[in-house]
């Protein structure tokens, strides 16, 4: 009876941080980026000196033609990286899997190397393998006789939108695969068993036991990689810096040139608000999709 | 004579090819099943053919998927002749070190090198154990308002970093924190790091799936509730604790767009001493003043590079057998 009473006041010490934190760290900053994006602030931050302009800001967000092209470039980014990187992902956790113990145990160091490289130095990376006169992968093309001068990875456009997807999915579809292995390796072997002795030849084992079984992970992983995708920024912005033109824009990118590049804190924080809106847009729909199919609630 | 002699033992010889050949496949009818299985394989074990292949295509992808990263070893071994000649690929003529000297010179390694790792390590251990501390609360209490206080701190991982970045940056300028690592400490001792809401995620999963009988047992016998935490339900979490330290290690020390708005100007990481690399290497060894087979590379620069993963990849290399294992019990999502 007494450590009920107590209950409250417990959970309370335990959880205090988390309550203080979130609103802090969190909730208010939201709340004064709202306030900043009602303000014409340029080159400051001292919002209540500087003129109140109601939707202006964002007002001239939706006029622009950029952020619309931004947008579509983000959407069409998230989608491509997220769909390959599943299909790469599932593909080298399955194939860690069902090798040896000892082969496994060789490709998962491997599956994660790329993963522990920070983005900022993927994109040295890459930028240096596409790049035109010196980069591996024109070379390549040019040795094999598929093409008579390498071609311009990042400053074509239609080249450069997918040069960023596919540095993107050679970088992230180790942390996919890294989720999928937990989640294989939780699906329990006497699944496995009662299937072969069913007869279930290995394609369709993999149909109706372990894509099903695998599911709940691969839509949180998916949703992990989604929202990571959807604010990118360090690899695009070290990999064409947005370039050719615009072309490879995203919504983060903007929203950080807008804050550092112009100074025009009032305009950046409207396009951060508009990005947080669609971000939160996007996961809602997707999780309440999705919703059945999860085990996260007890 | 000799000639006709030849050619009969030629047929003999081939008769005796074909007799082989027709018993081995009349054995091969026999034991079609048997021979069918060994190659495609059966419903109980894998052919030898899909085997054979299987690797083939492991082994293919293994290579493409690491060609980036060897080929940036082996390039930062390549001395500035070797680089300017087109027959050497992949074999250096010698492997060179000076690119590491130059670059371990421009990087400022061991003050940057201490920096990165304190700007990762000193949050990581703070977030992971504040966040177990929540994901406990959050497990094992019933309270008023507890599904809201949960959709507030998983929201935070929805929303986008540049959204808080401004007027957090503001408020640590105010408070003068602005380039010390208290920056990254204090929202990570409230629970706010670098994704902690995954974390908090994680060892809310963890404790919720951990019998509660041991807990309560010692709560009967008179243990408050913070022993029977650090006593009991901490020592059962370890997977949690190892998997979400290494993630939060790993992302700390990624994370350069944060880092560099919060301790520009204080702290000198790895990643921001590089992005800074051609300068730094100019200013060290002046274009001007020195001979030709001493500007700036992209051996030297690939040598930079690598100095900065490598501490990442030696952690991971010493931790991955836990990390893997950890991995796999705590399920991480969706489990």
């Amino acid at each position: 009876m007494k450590i009920r009473l107590r209950e409250p006041t417990i959970a309370f010490l335990f959880l205090l941080p988390a309550f203080i934190g979130v609103i802090v760290f969190y909730y208010y900053q939201i709340v004064q980026t709202g306030i900043y994006s009602l303000h014409n602030l340029q080159h400051t931050a001292d919002w209540q000196t500087q003129p109140f302009v109601w939707f202006k800001n964002y007002a001239t967000v939706f006029r622009s033609t950029y952020f619309w092209q931004s947008l579509r470039f983000t959407v069409y980014f998230t989608f491509m990286a997220t769909v390959l990187e599943l299909a790469v992902g599932l593909g080298m956790a399955m194939a860690t899997f069902w090798v040896s113990r000892w082969l496994g145990g060789i490709l998962r160091a491997i599956i994660i190397m790329p993963w522990v490289i920070p983005p900022i130095i993927n994109a040295m990376i890459w930028r240096w393998l596409f790049h035109a006169d010196v980069g591996l992968f024109g070379y390549i093309l040019v040795s094999l006789g598929l093409v008579d001068k390498p071609p311009l990875f990042l400053t074509e456009p239609m080249l450069a939108v997918h040069s960023v997807i596919f540095a993107d999915v050679w970088k992230n579809s180790s942390i996919m695969a890294i989720f999928l292995l937990g989640g294989l390796a939780a699906i329990p072997a006497d699944i496995y068993d009662a299937a072969k002795v069913d007869g279930a030849r290995s394609w369709f084992r993999f149909r109706k036991v372990t894509l099903p079984m695998l599911l709940p992970t691969i839509l949180v992983a998916l949703l992990f990689r989604g929202i990571d995708a959807l604010r990118t920024f360090d690899l695009i912005y070290g990999l064409t810096g947005g370039g050719p033109g615009t072309v490879t824009e995203t919504l983060s990118s903007f929203a950080y040139k807008y804050y550092f590049t112009y100074g025009k804190f009032g305009l950046g924080s409207a396009y951060a608000i508009v990005v947080f809106a669609i971000i939160v847009g996007l996961a809602a729909v997707y999780l309440s999709r999705i919703r059945r199919n999860m085990r996260f609630k007890e | 004579m000799t000639s006709r002699l030849r050619s009969l033992r030629d047929n003999a010889r081939l008769g005796l090819v074909a007799t082989h050949v027709a018993n081995a496949a009349r054995w091969a009818r026999q034991h079609q099943d048997t021979v069918r299985g060994f190659l495609f394989g059966s419903r109980s074990r894998r052919g030898l053919i899909v085997t054979v292949l299987l690797y083939a295509v492991l082994v293919a992808i293994g290579f493409v998927y690491l060609y980036p990263l060897l080929f940036m070893l082996i390039t930062s071994f390549k001395s500035p002749t070797d680089l300017l000649n087109p027959m050497v690929q992949w074999v250096p003529t010698q492997w060179y070190l000076g690119n590491y000297v130059k670059a371990f010179r421009v990087l400022n390694y061991p003050s940057t090198l201490l920096a990165s790792i304190l700007v990762s390590v000193v949050p990581s251990v703070i977030q992971t154990m504040v966040c177990s501390v929540i994901g406990y609360g959050l497990a094992r209490y019933r309270f008023w308002g507890k599904g809201l206080l949960f959709a507030l701190i998983l929201a935070t991982f929805i929303i986008p970093p540049q959204n808080t970045v401004i007027p957090q940056m503001l408020t640590y300028r105010q408070l003068g924190l602005l380039g010390n690592i208290l920056c990254l400490i204090l929202p990570a001792s409230m629970g706010q790091g670098f994704r902690s809401a995954i974390f908090i995620l994680i060892f809310y999963q963890t404790f919720l799936s951990l019998p509660k009988v041991l807990e309560e047992a010692a709560r009967l016998d008179g243990a408050s509730d913070l022993k029977v935490f650090l006593k009991i339900a901490v020592p059962s979490a370890i997977p949690a604790y190892i998997v979400s330290f290494i993630f939060s290690v790993v992302w700390y020390w990624n994370e350069t767009y944060l880092t560099v708005v919060f301790l520009e100007g204080g702290i000198q990481t790895l990643p921001m001493q590089l992005s800074k690399f051609v300068q730094a290497y100019e200013n060290l060894y002046p274009p001007g003043m020195v001979n030709i087979f001493d500007r700036i590379n992209e051996a030297v620069k690939l040598s930079g590079t690598f100095l900065n993963i490598l501490p990442l990849l030696i952690m991971y290399f010493i931790l991955q057998k836990w990390f893997v294992e950890s991995v796999e019990r705590t399920g991480i999502v969706g489990e």
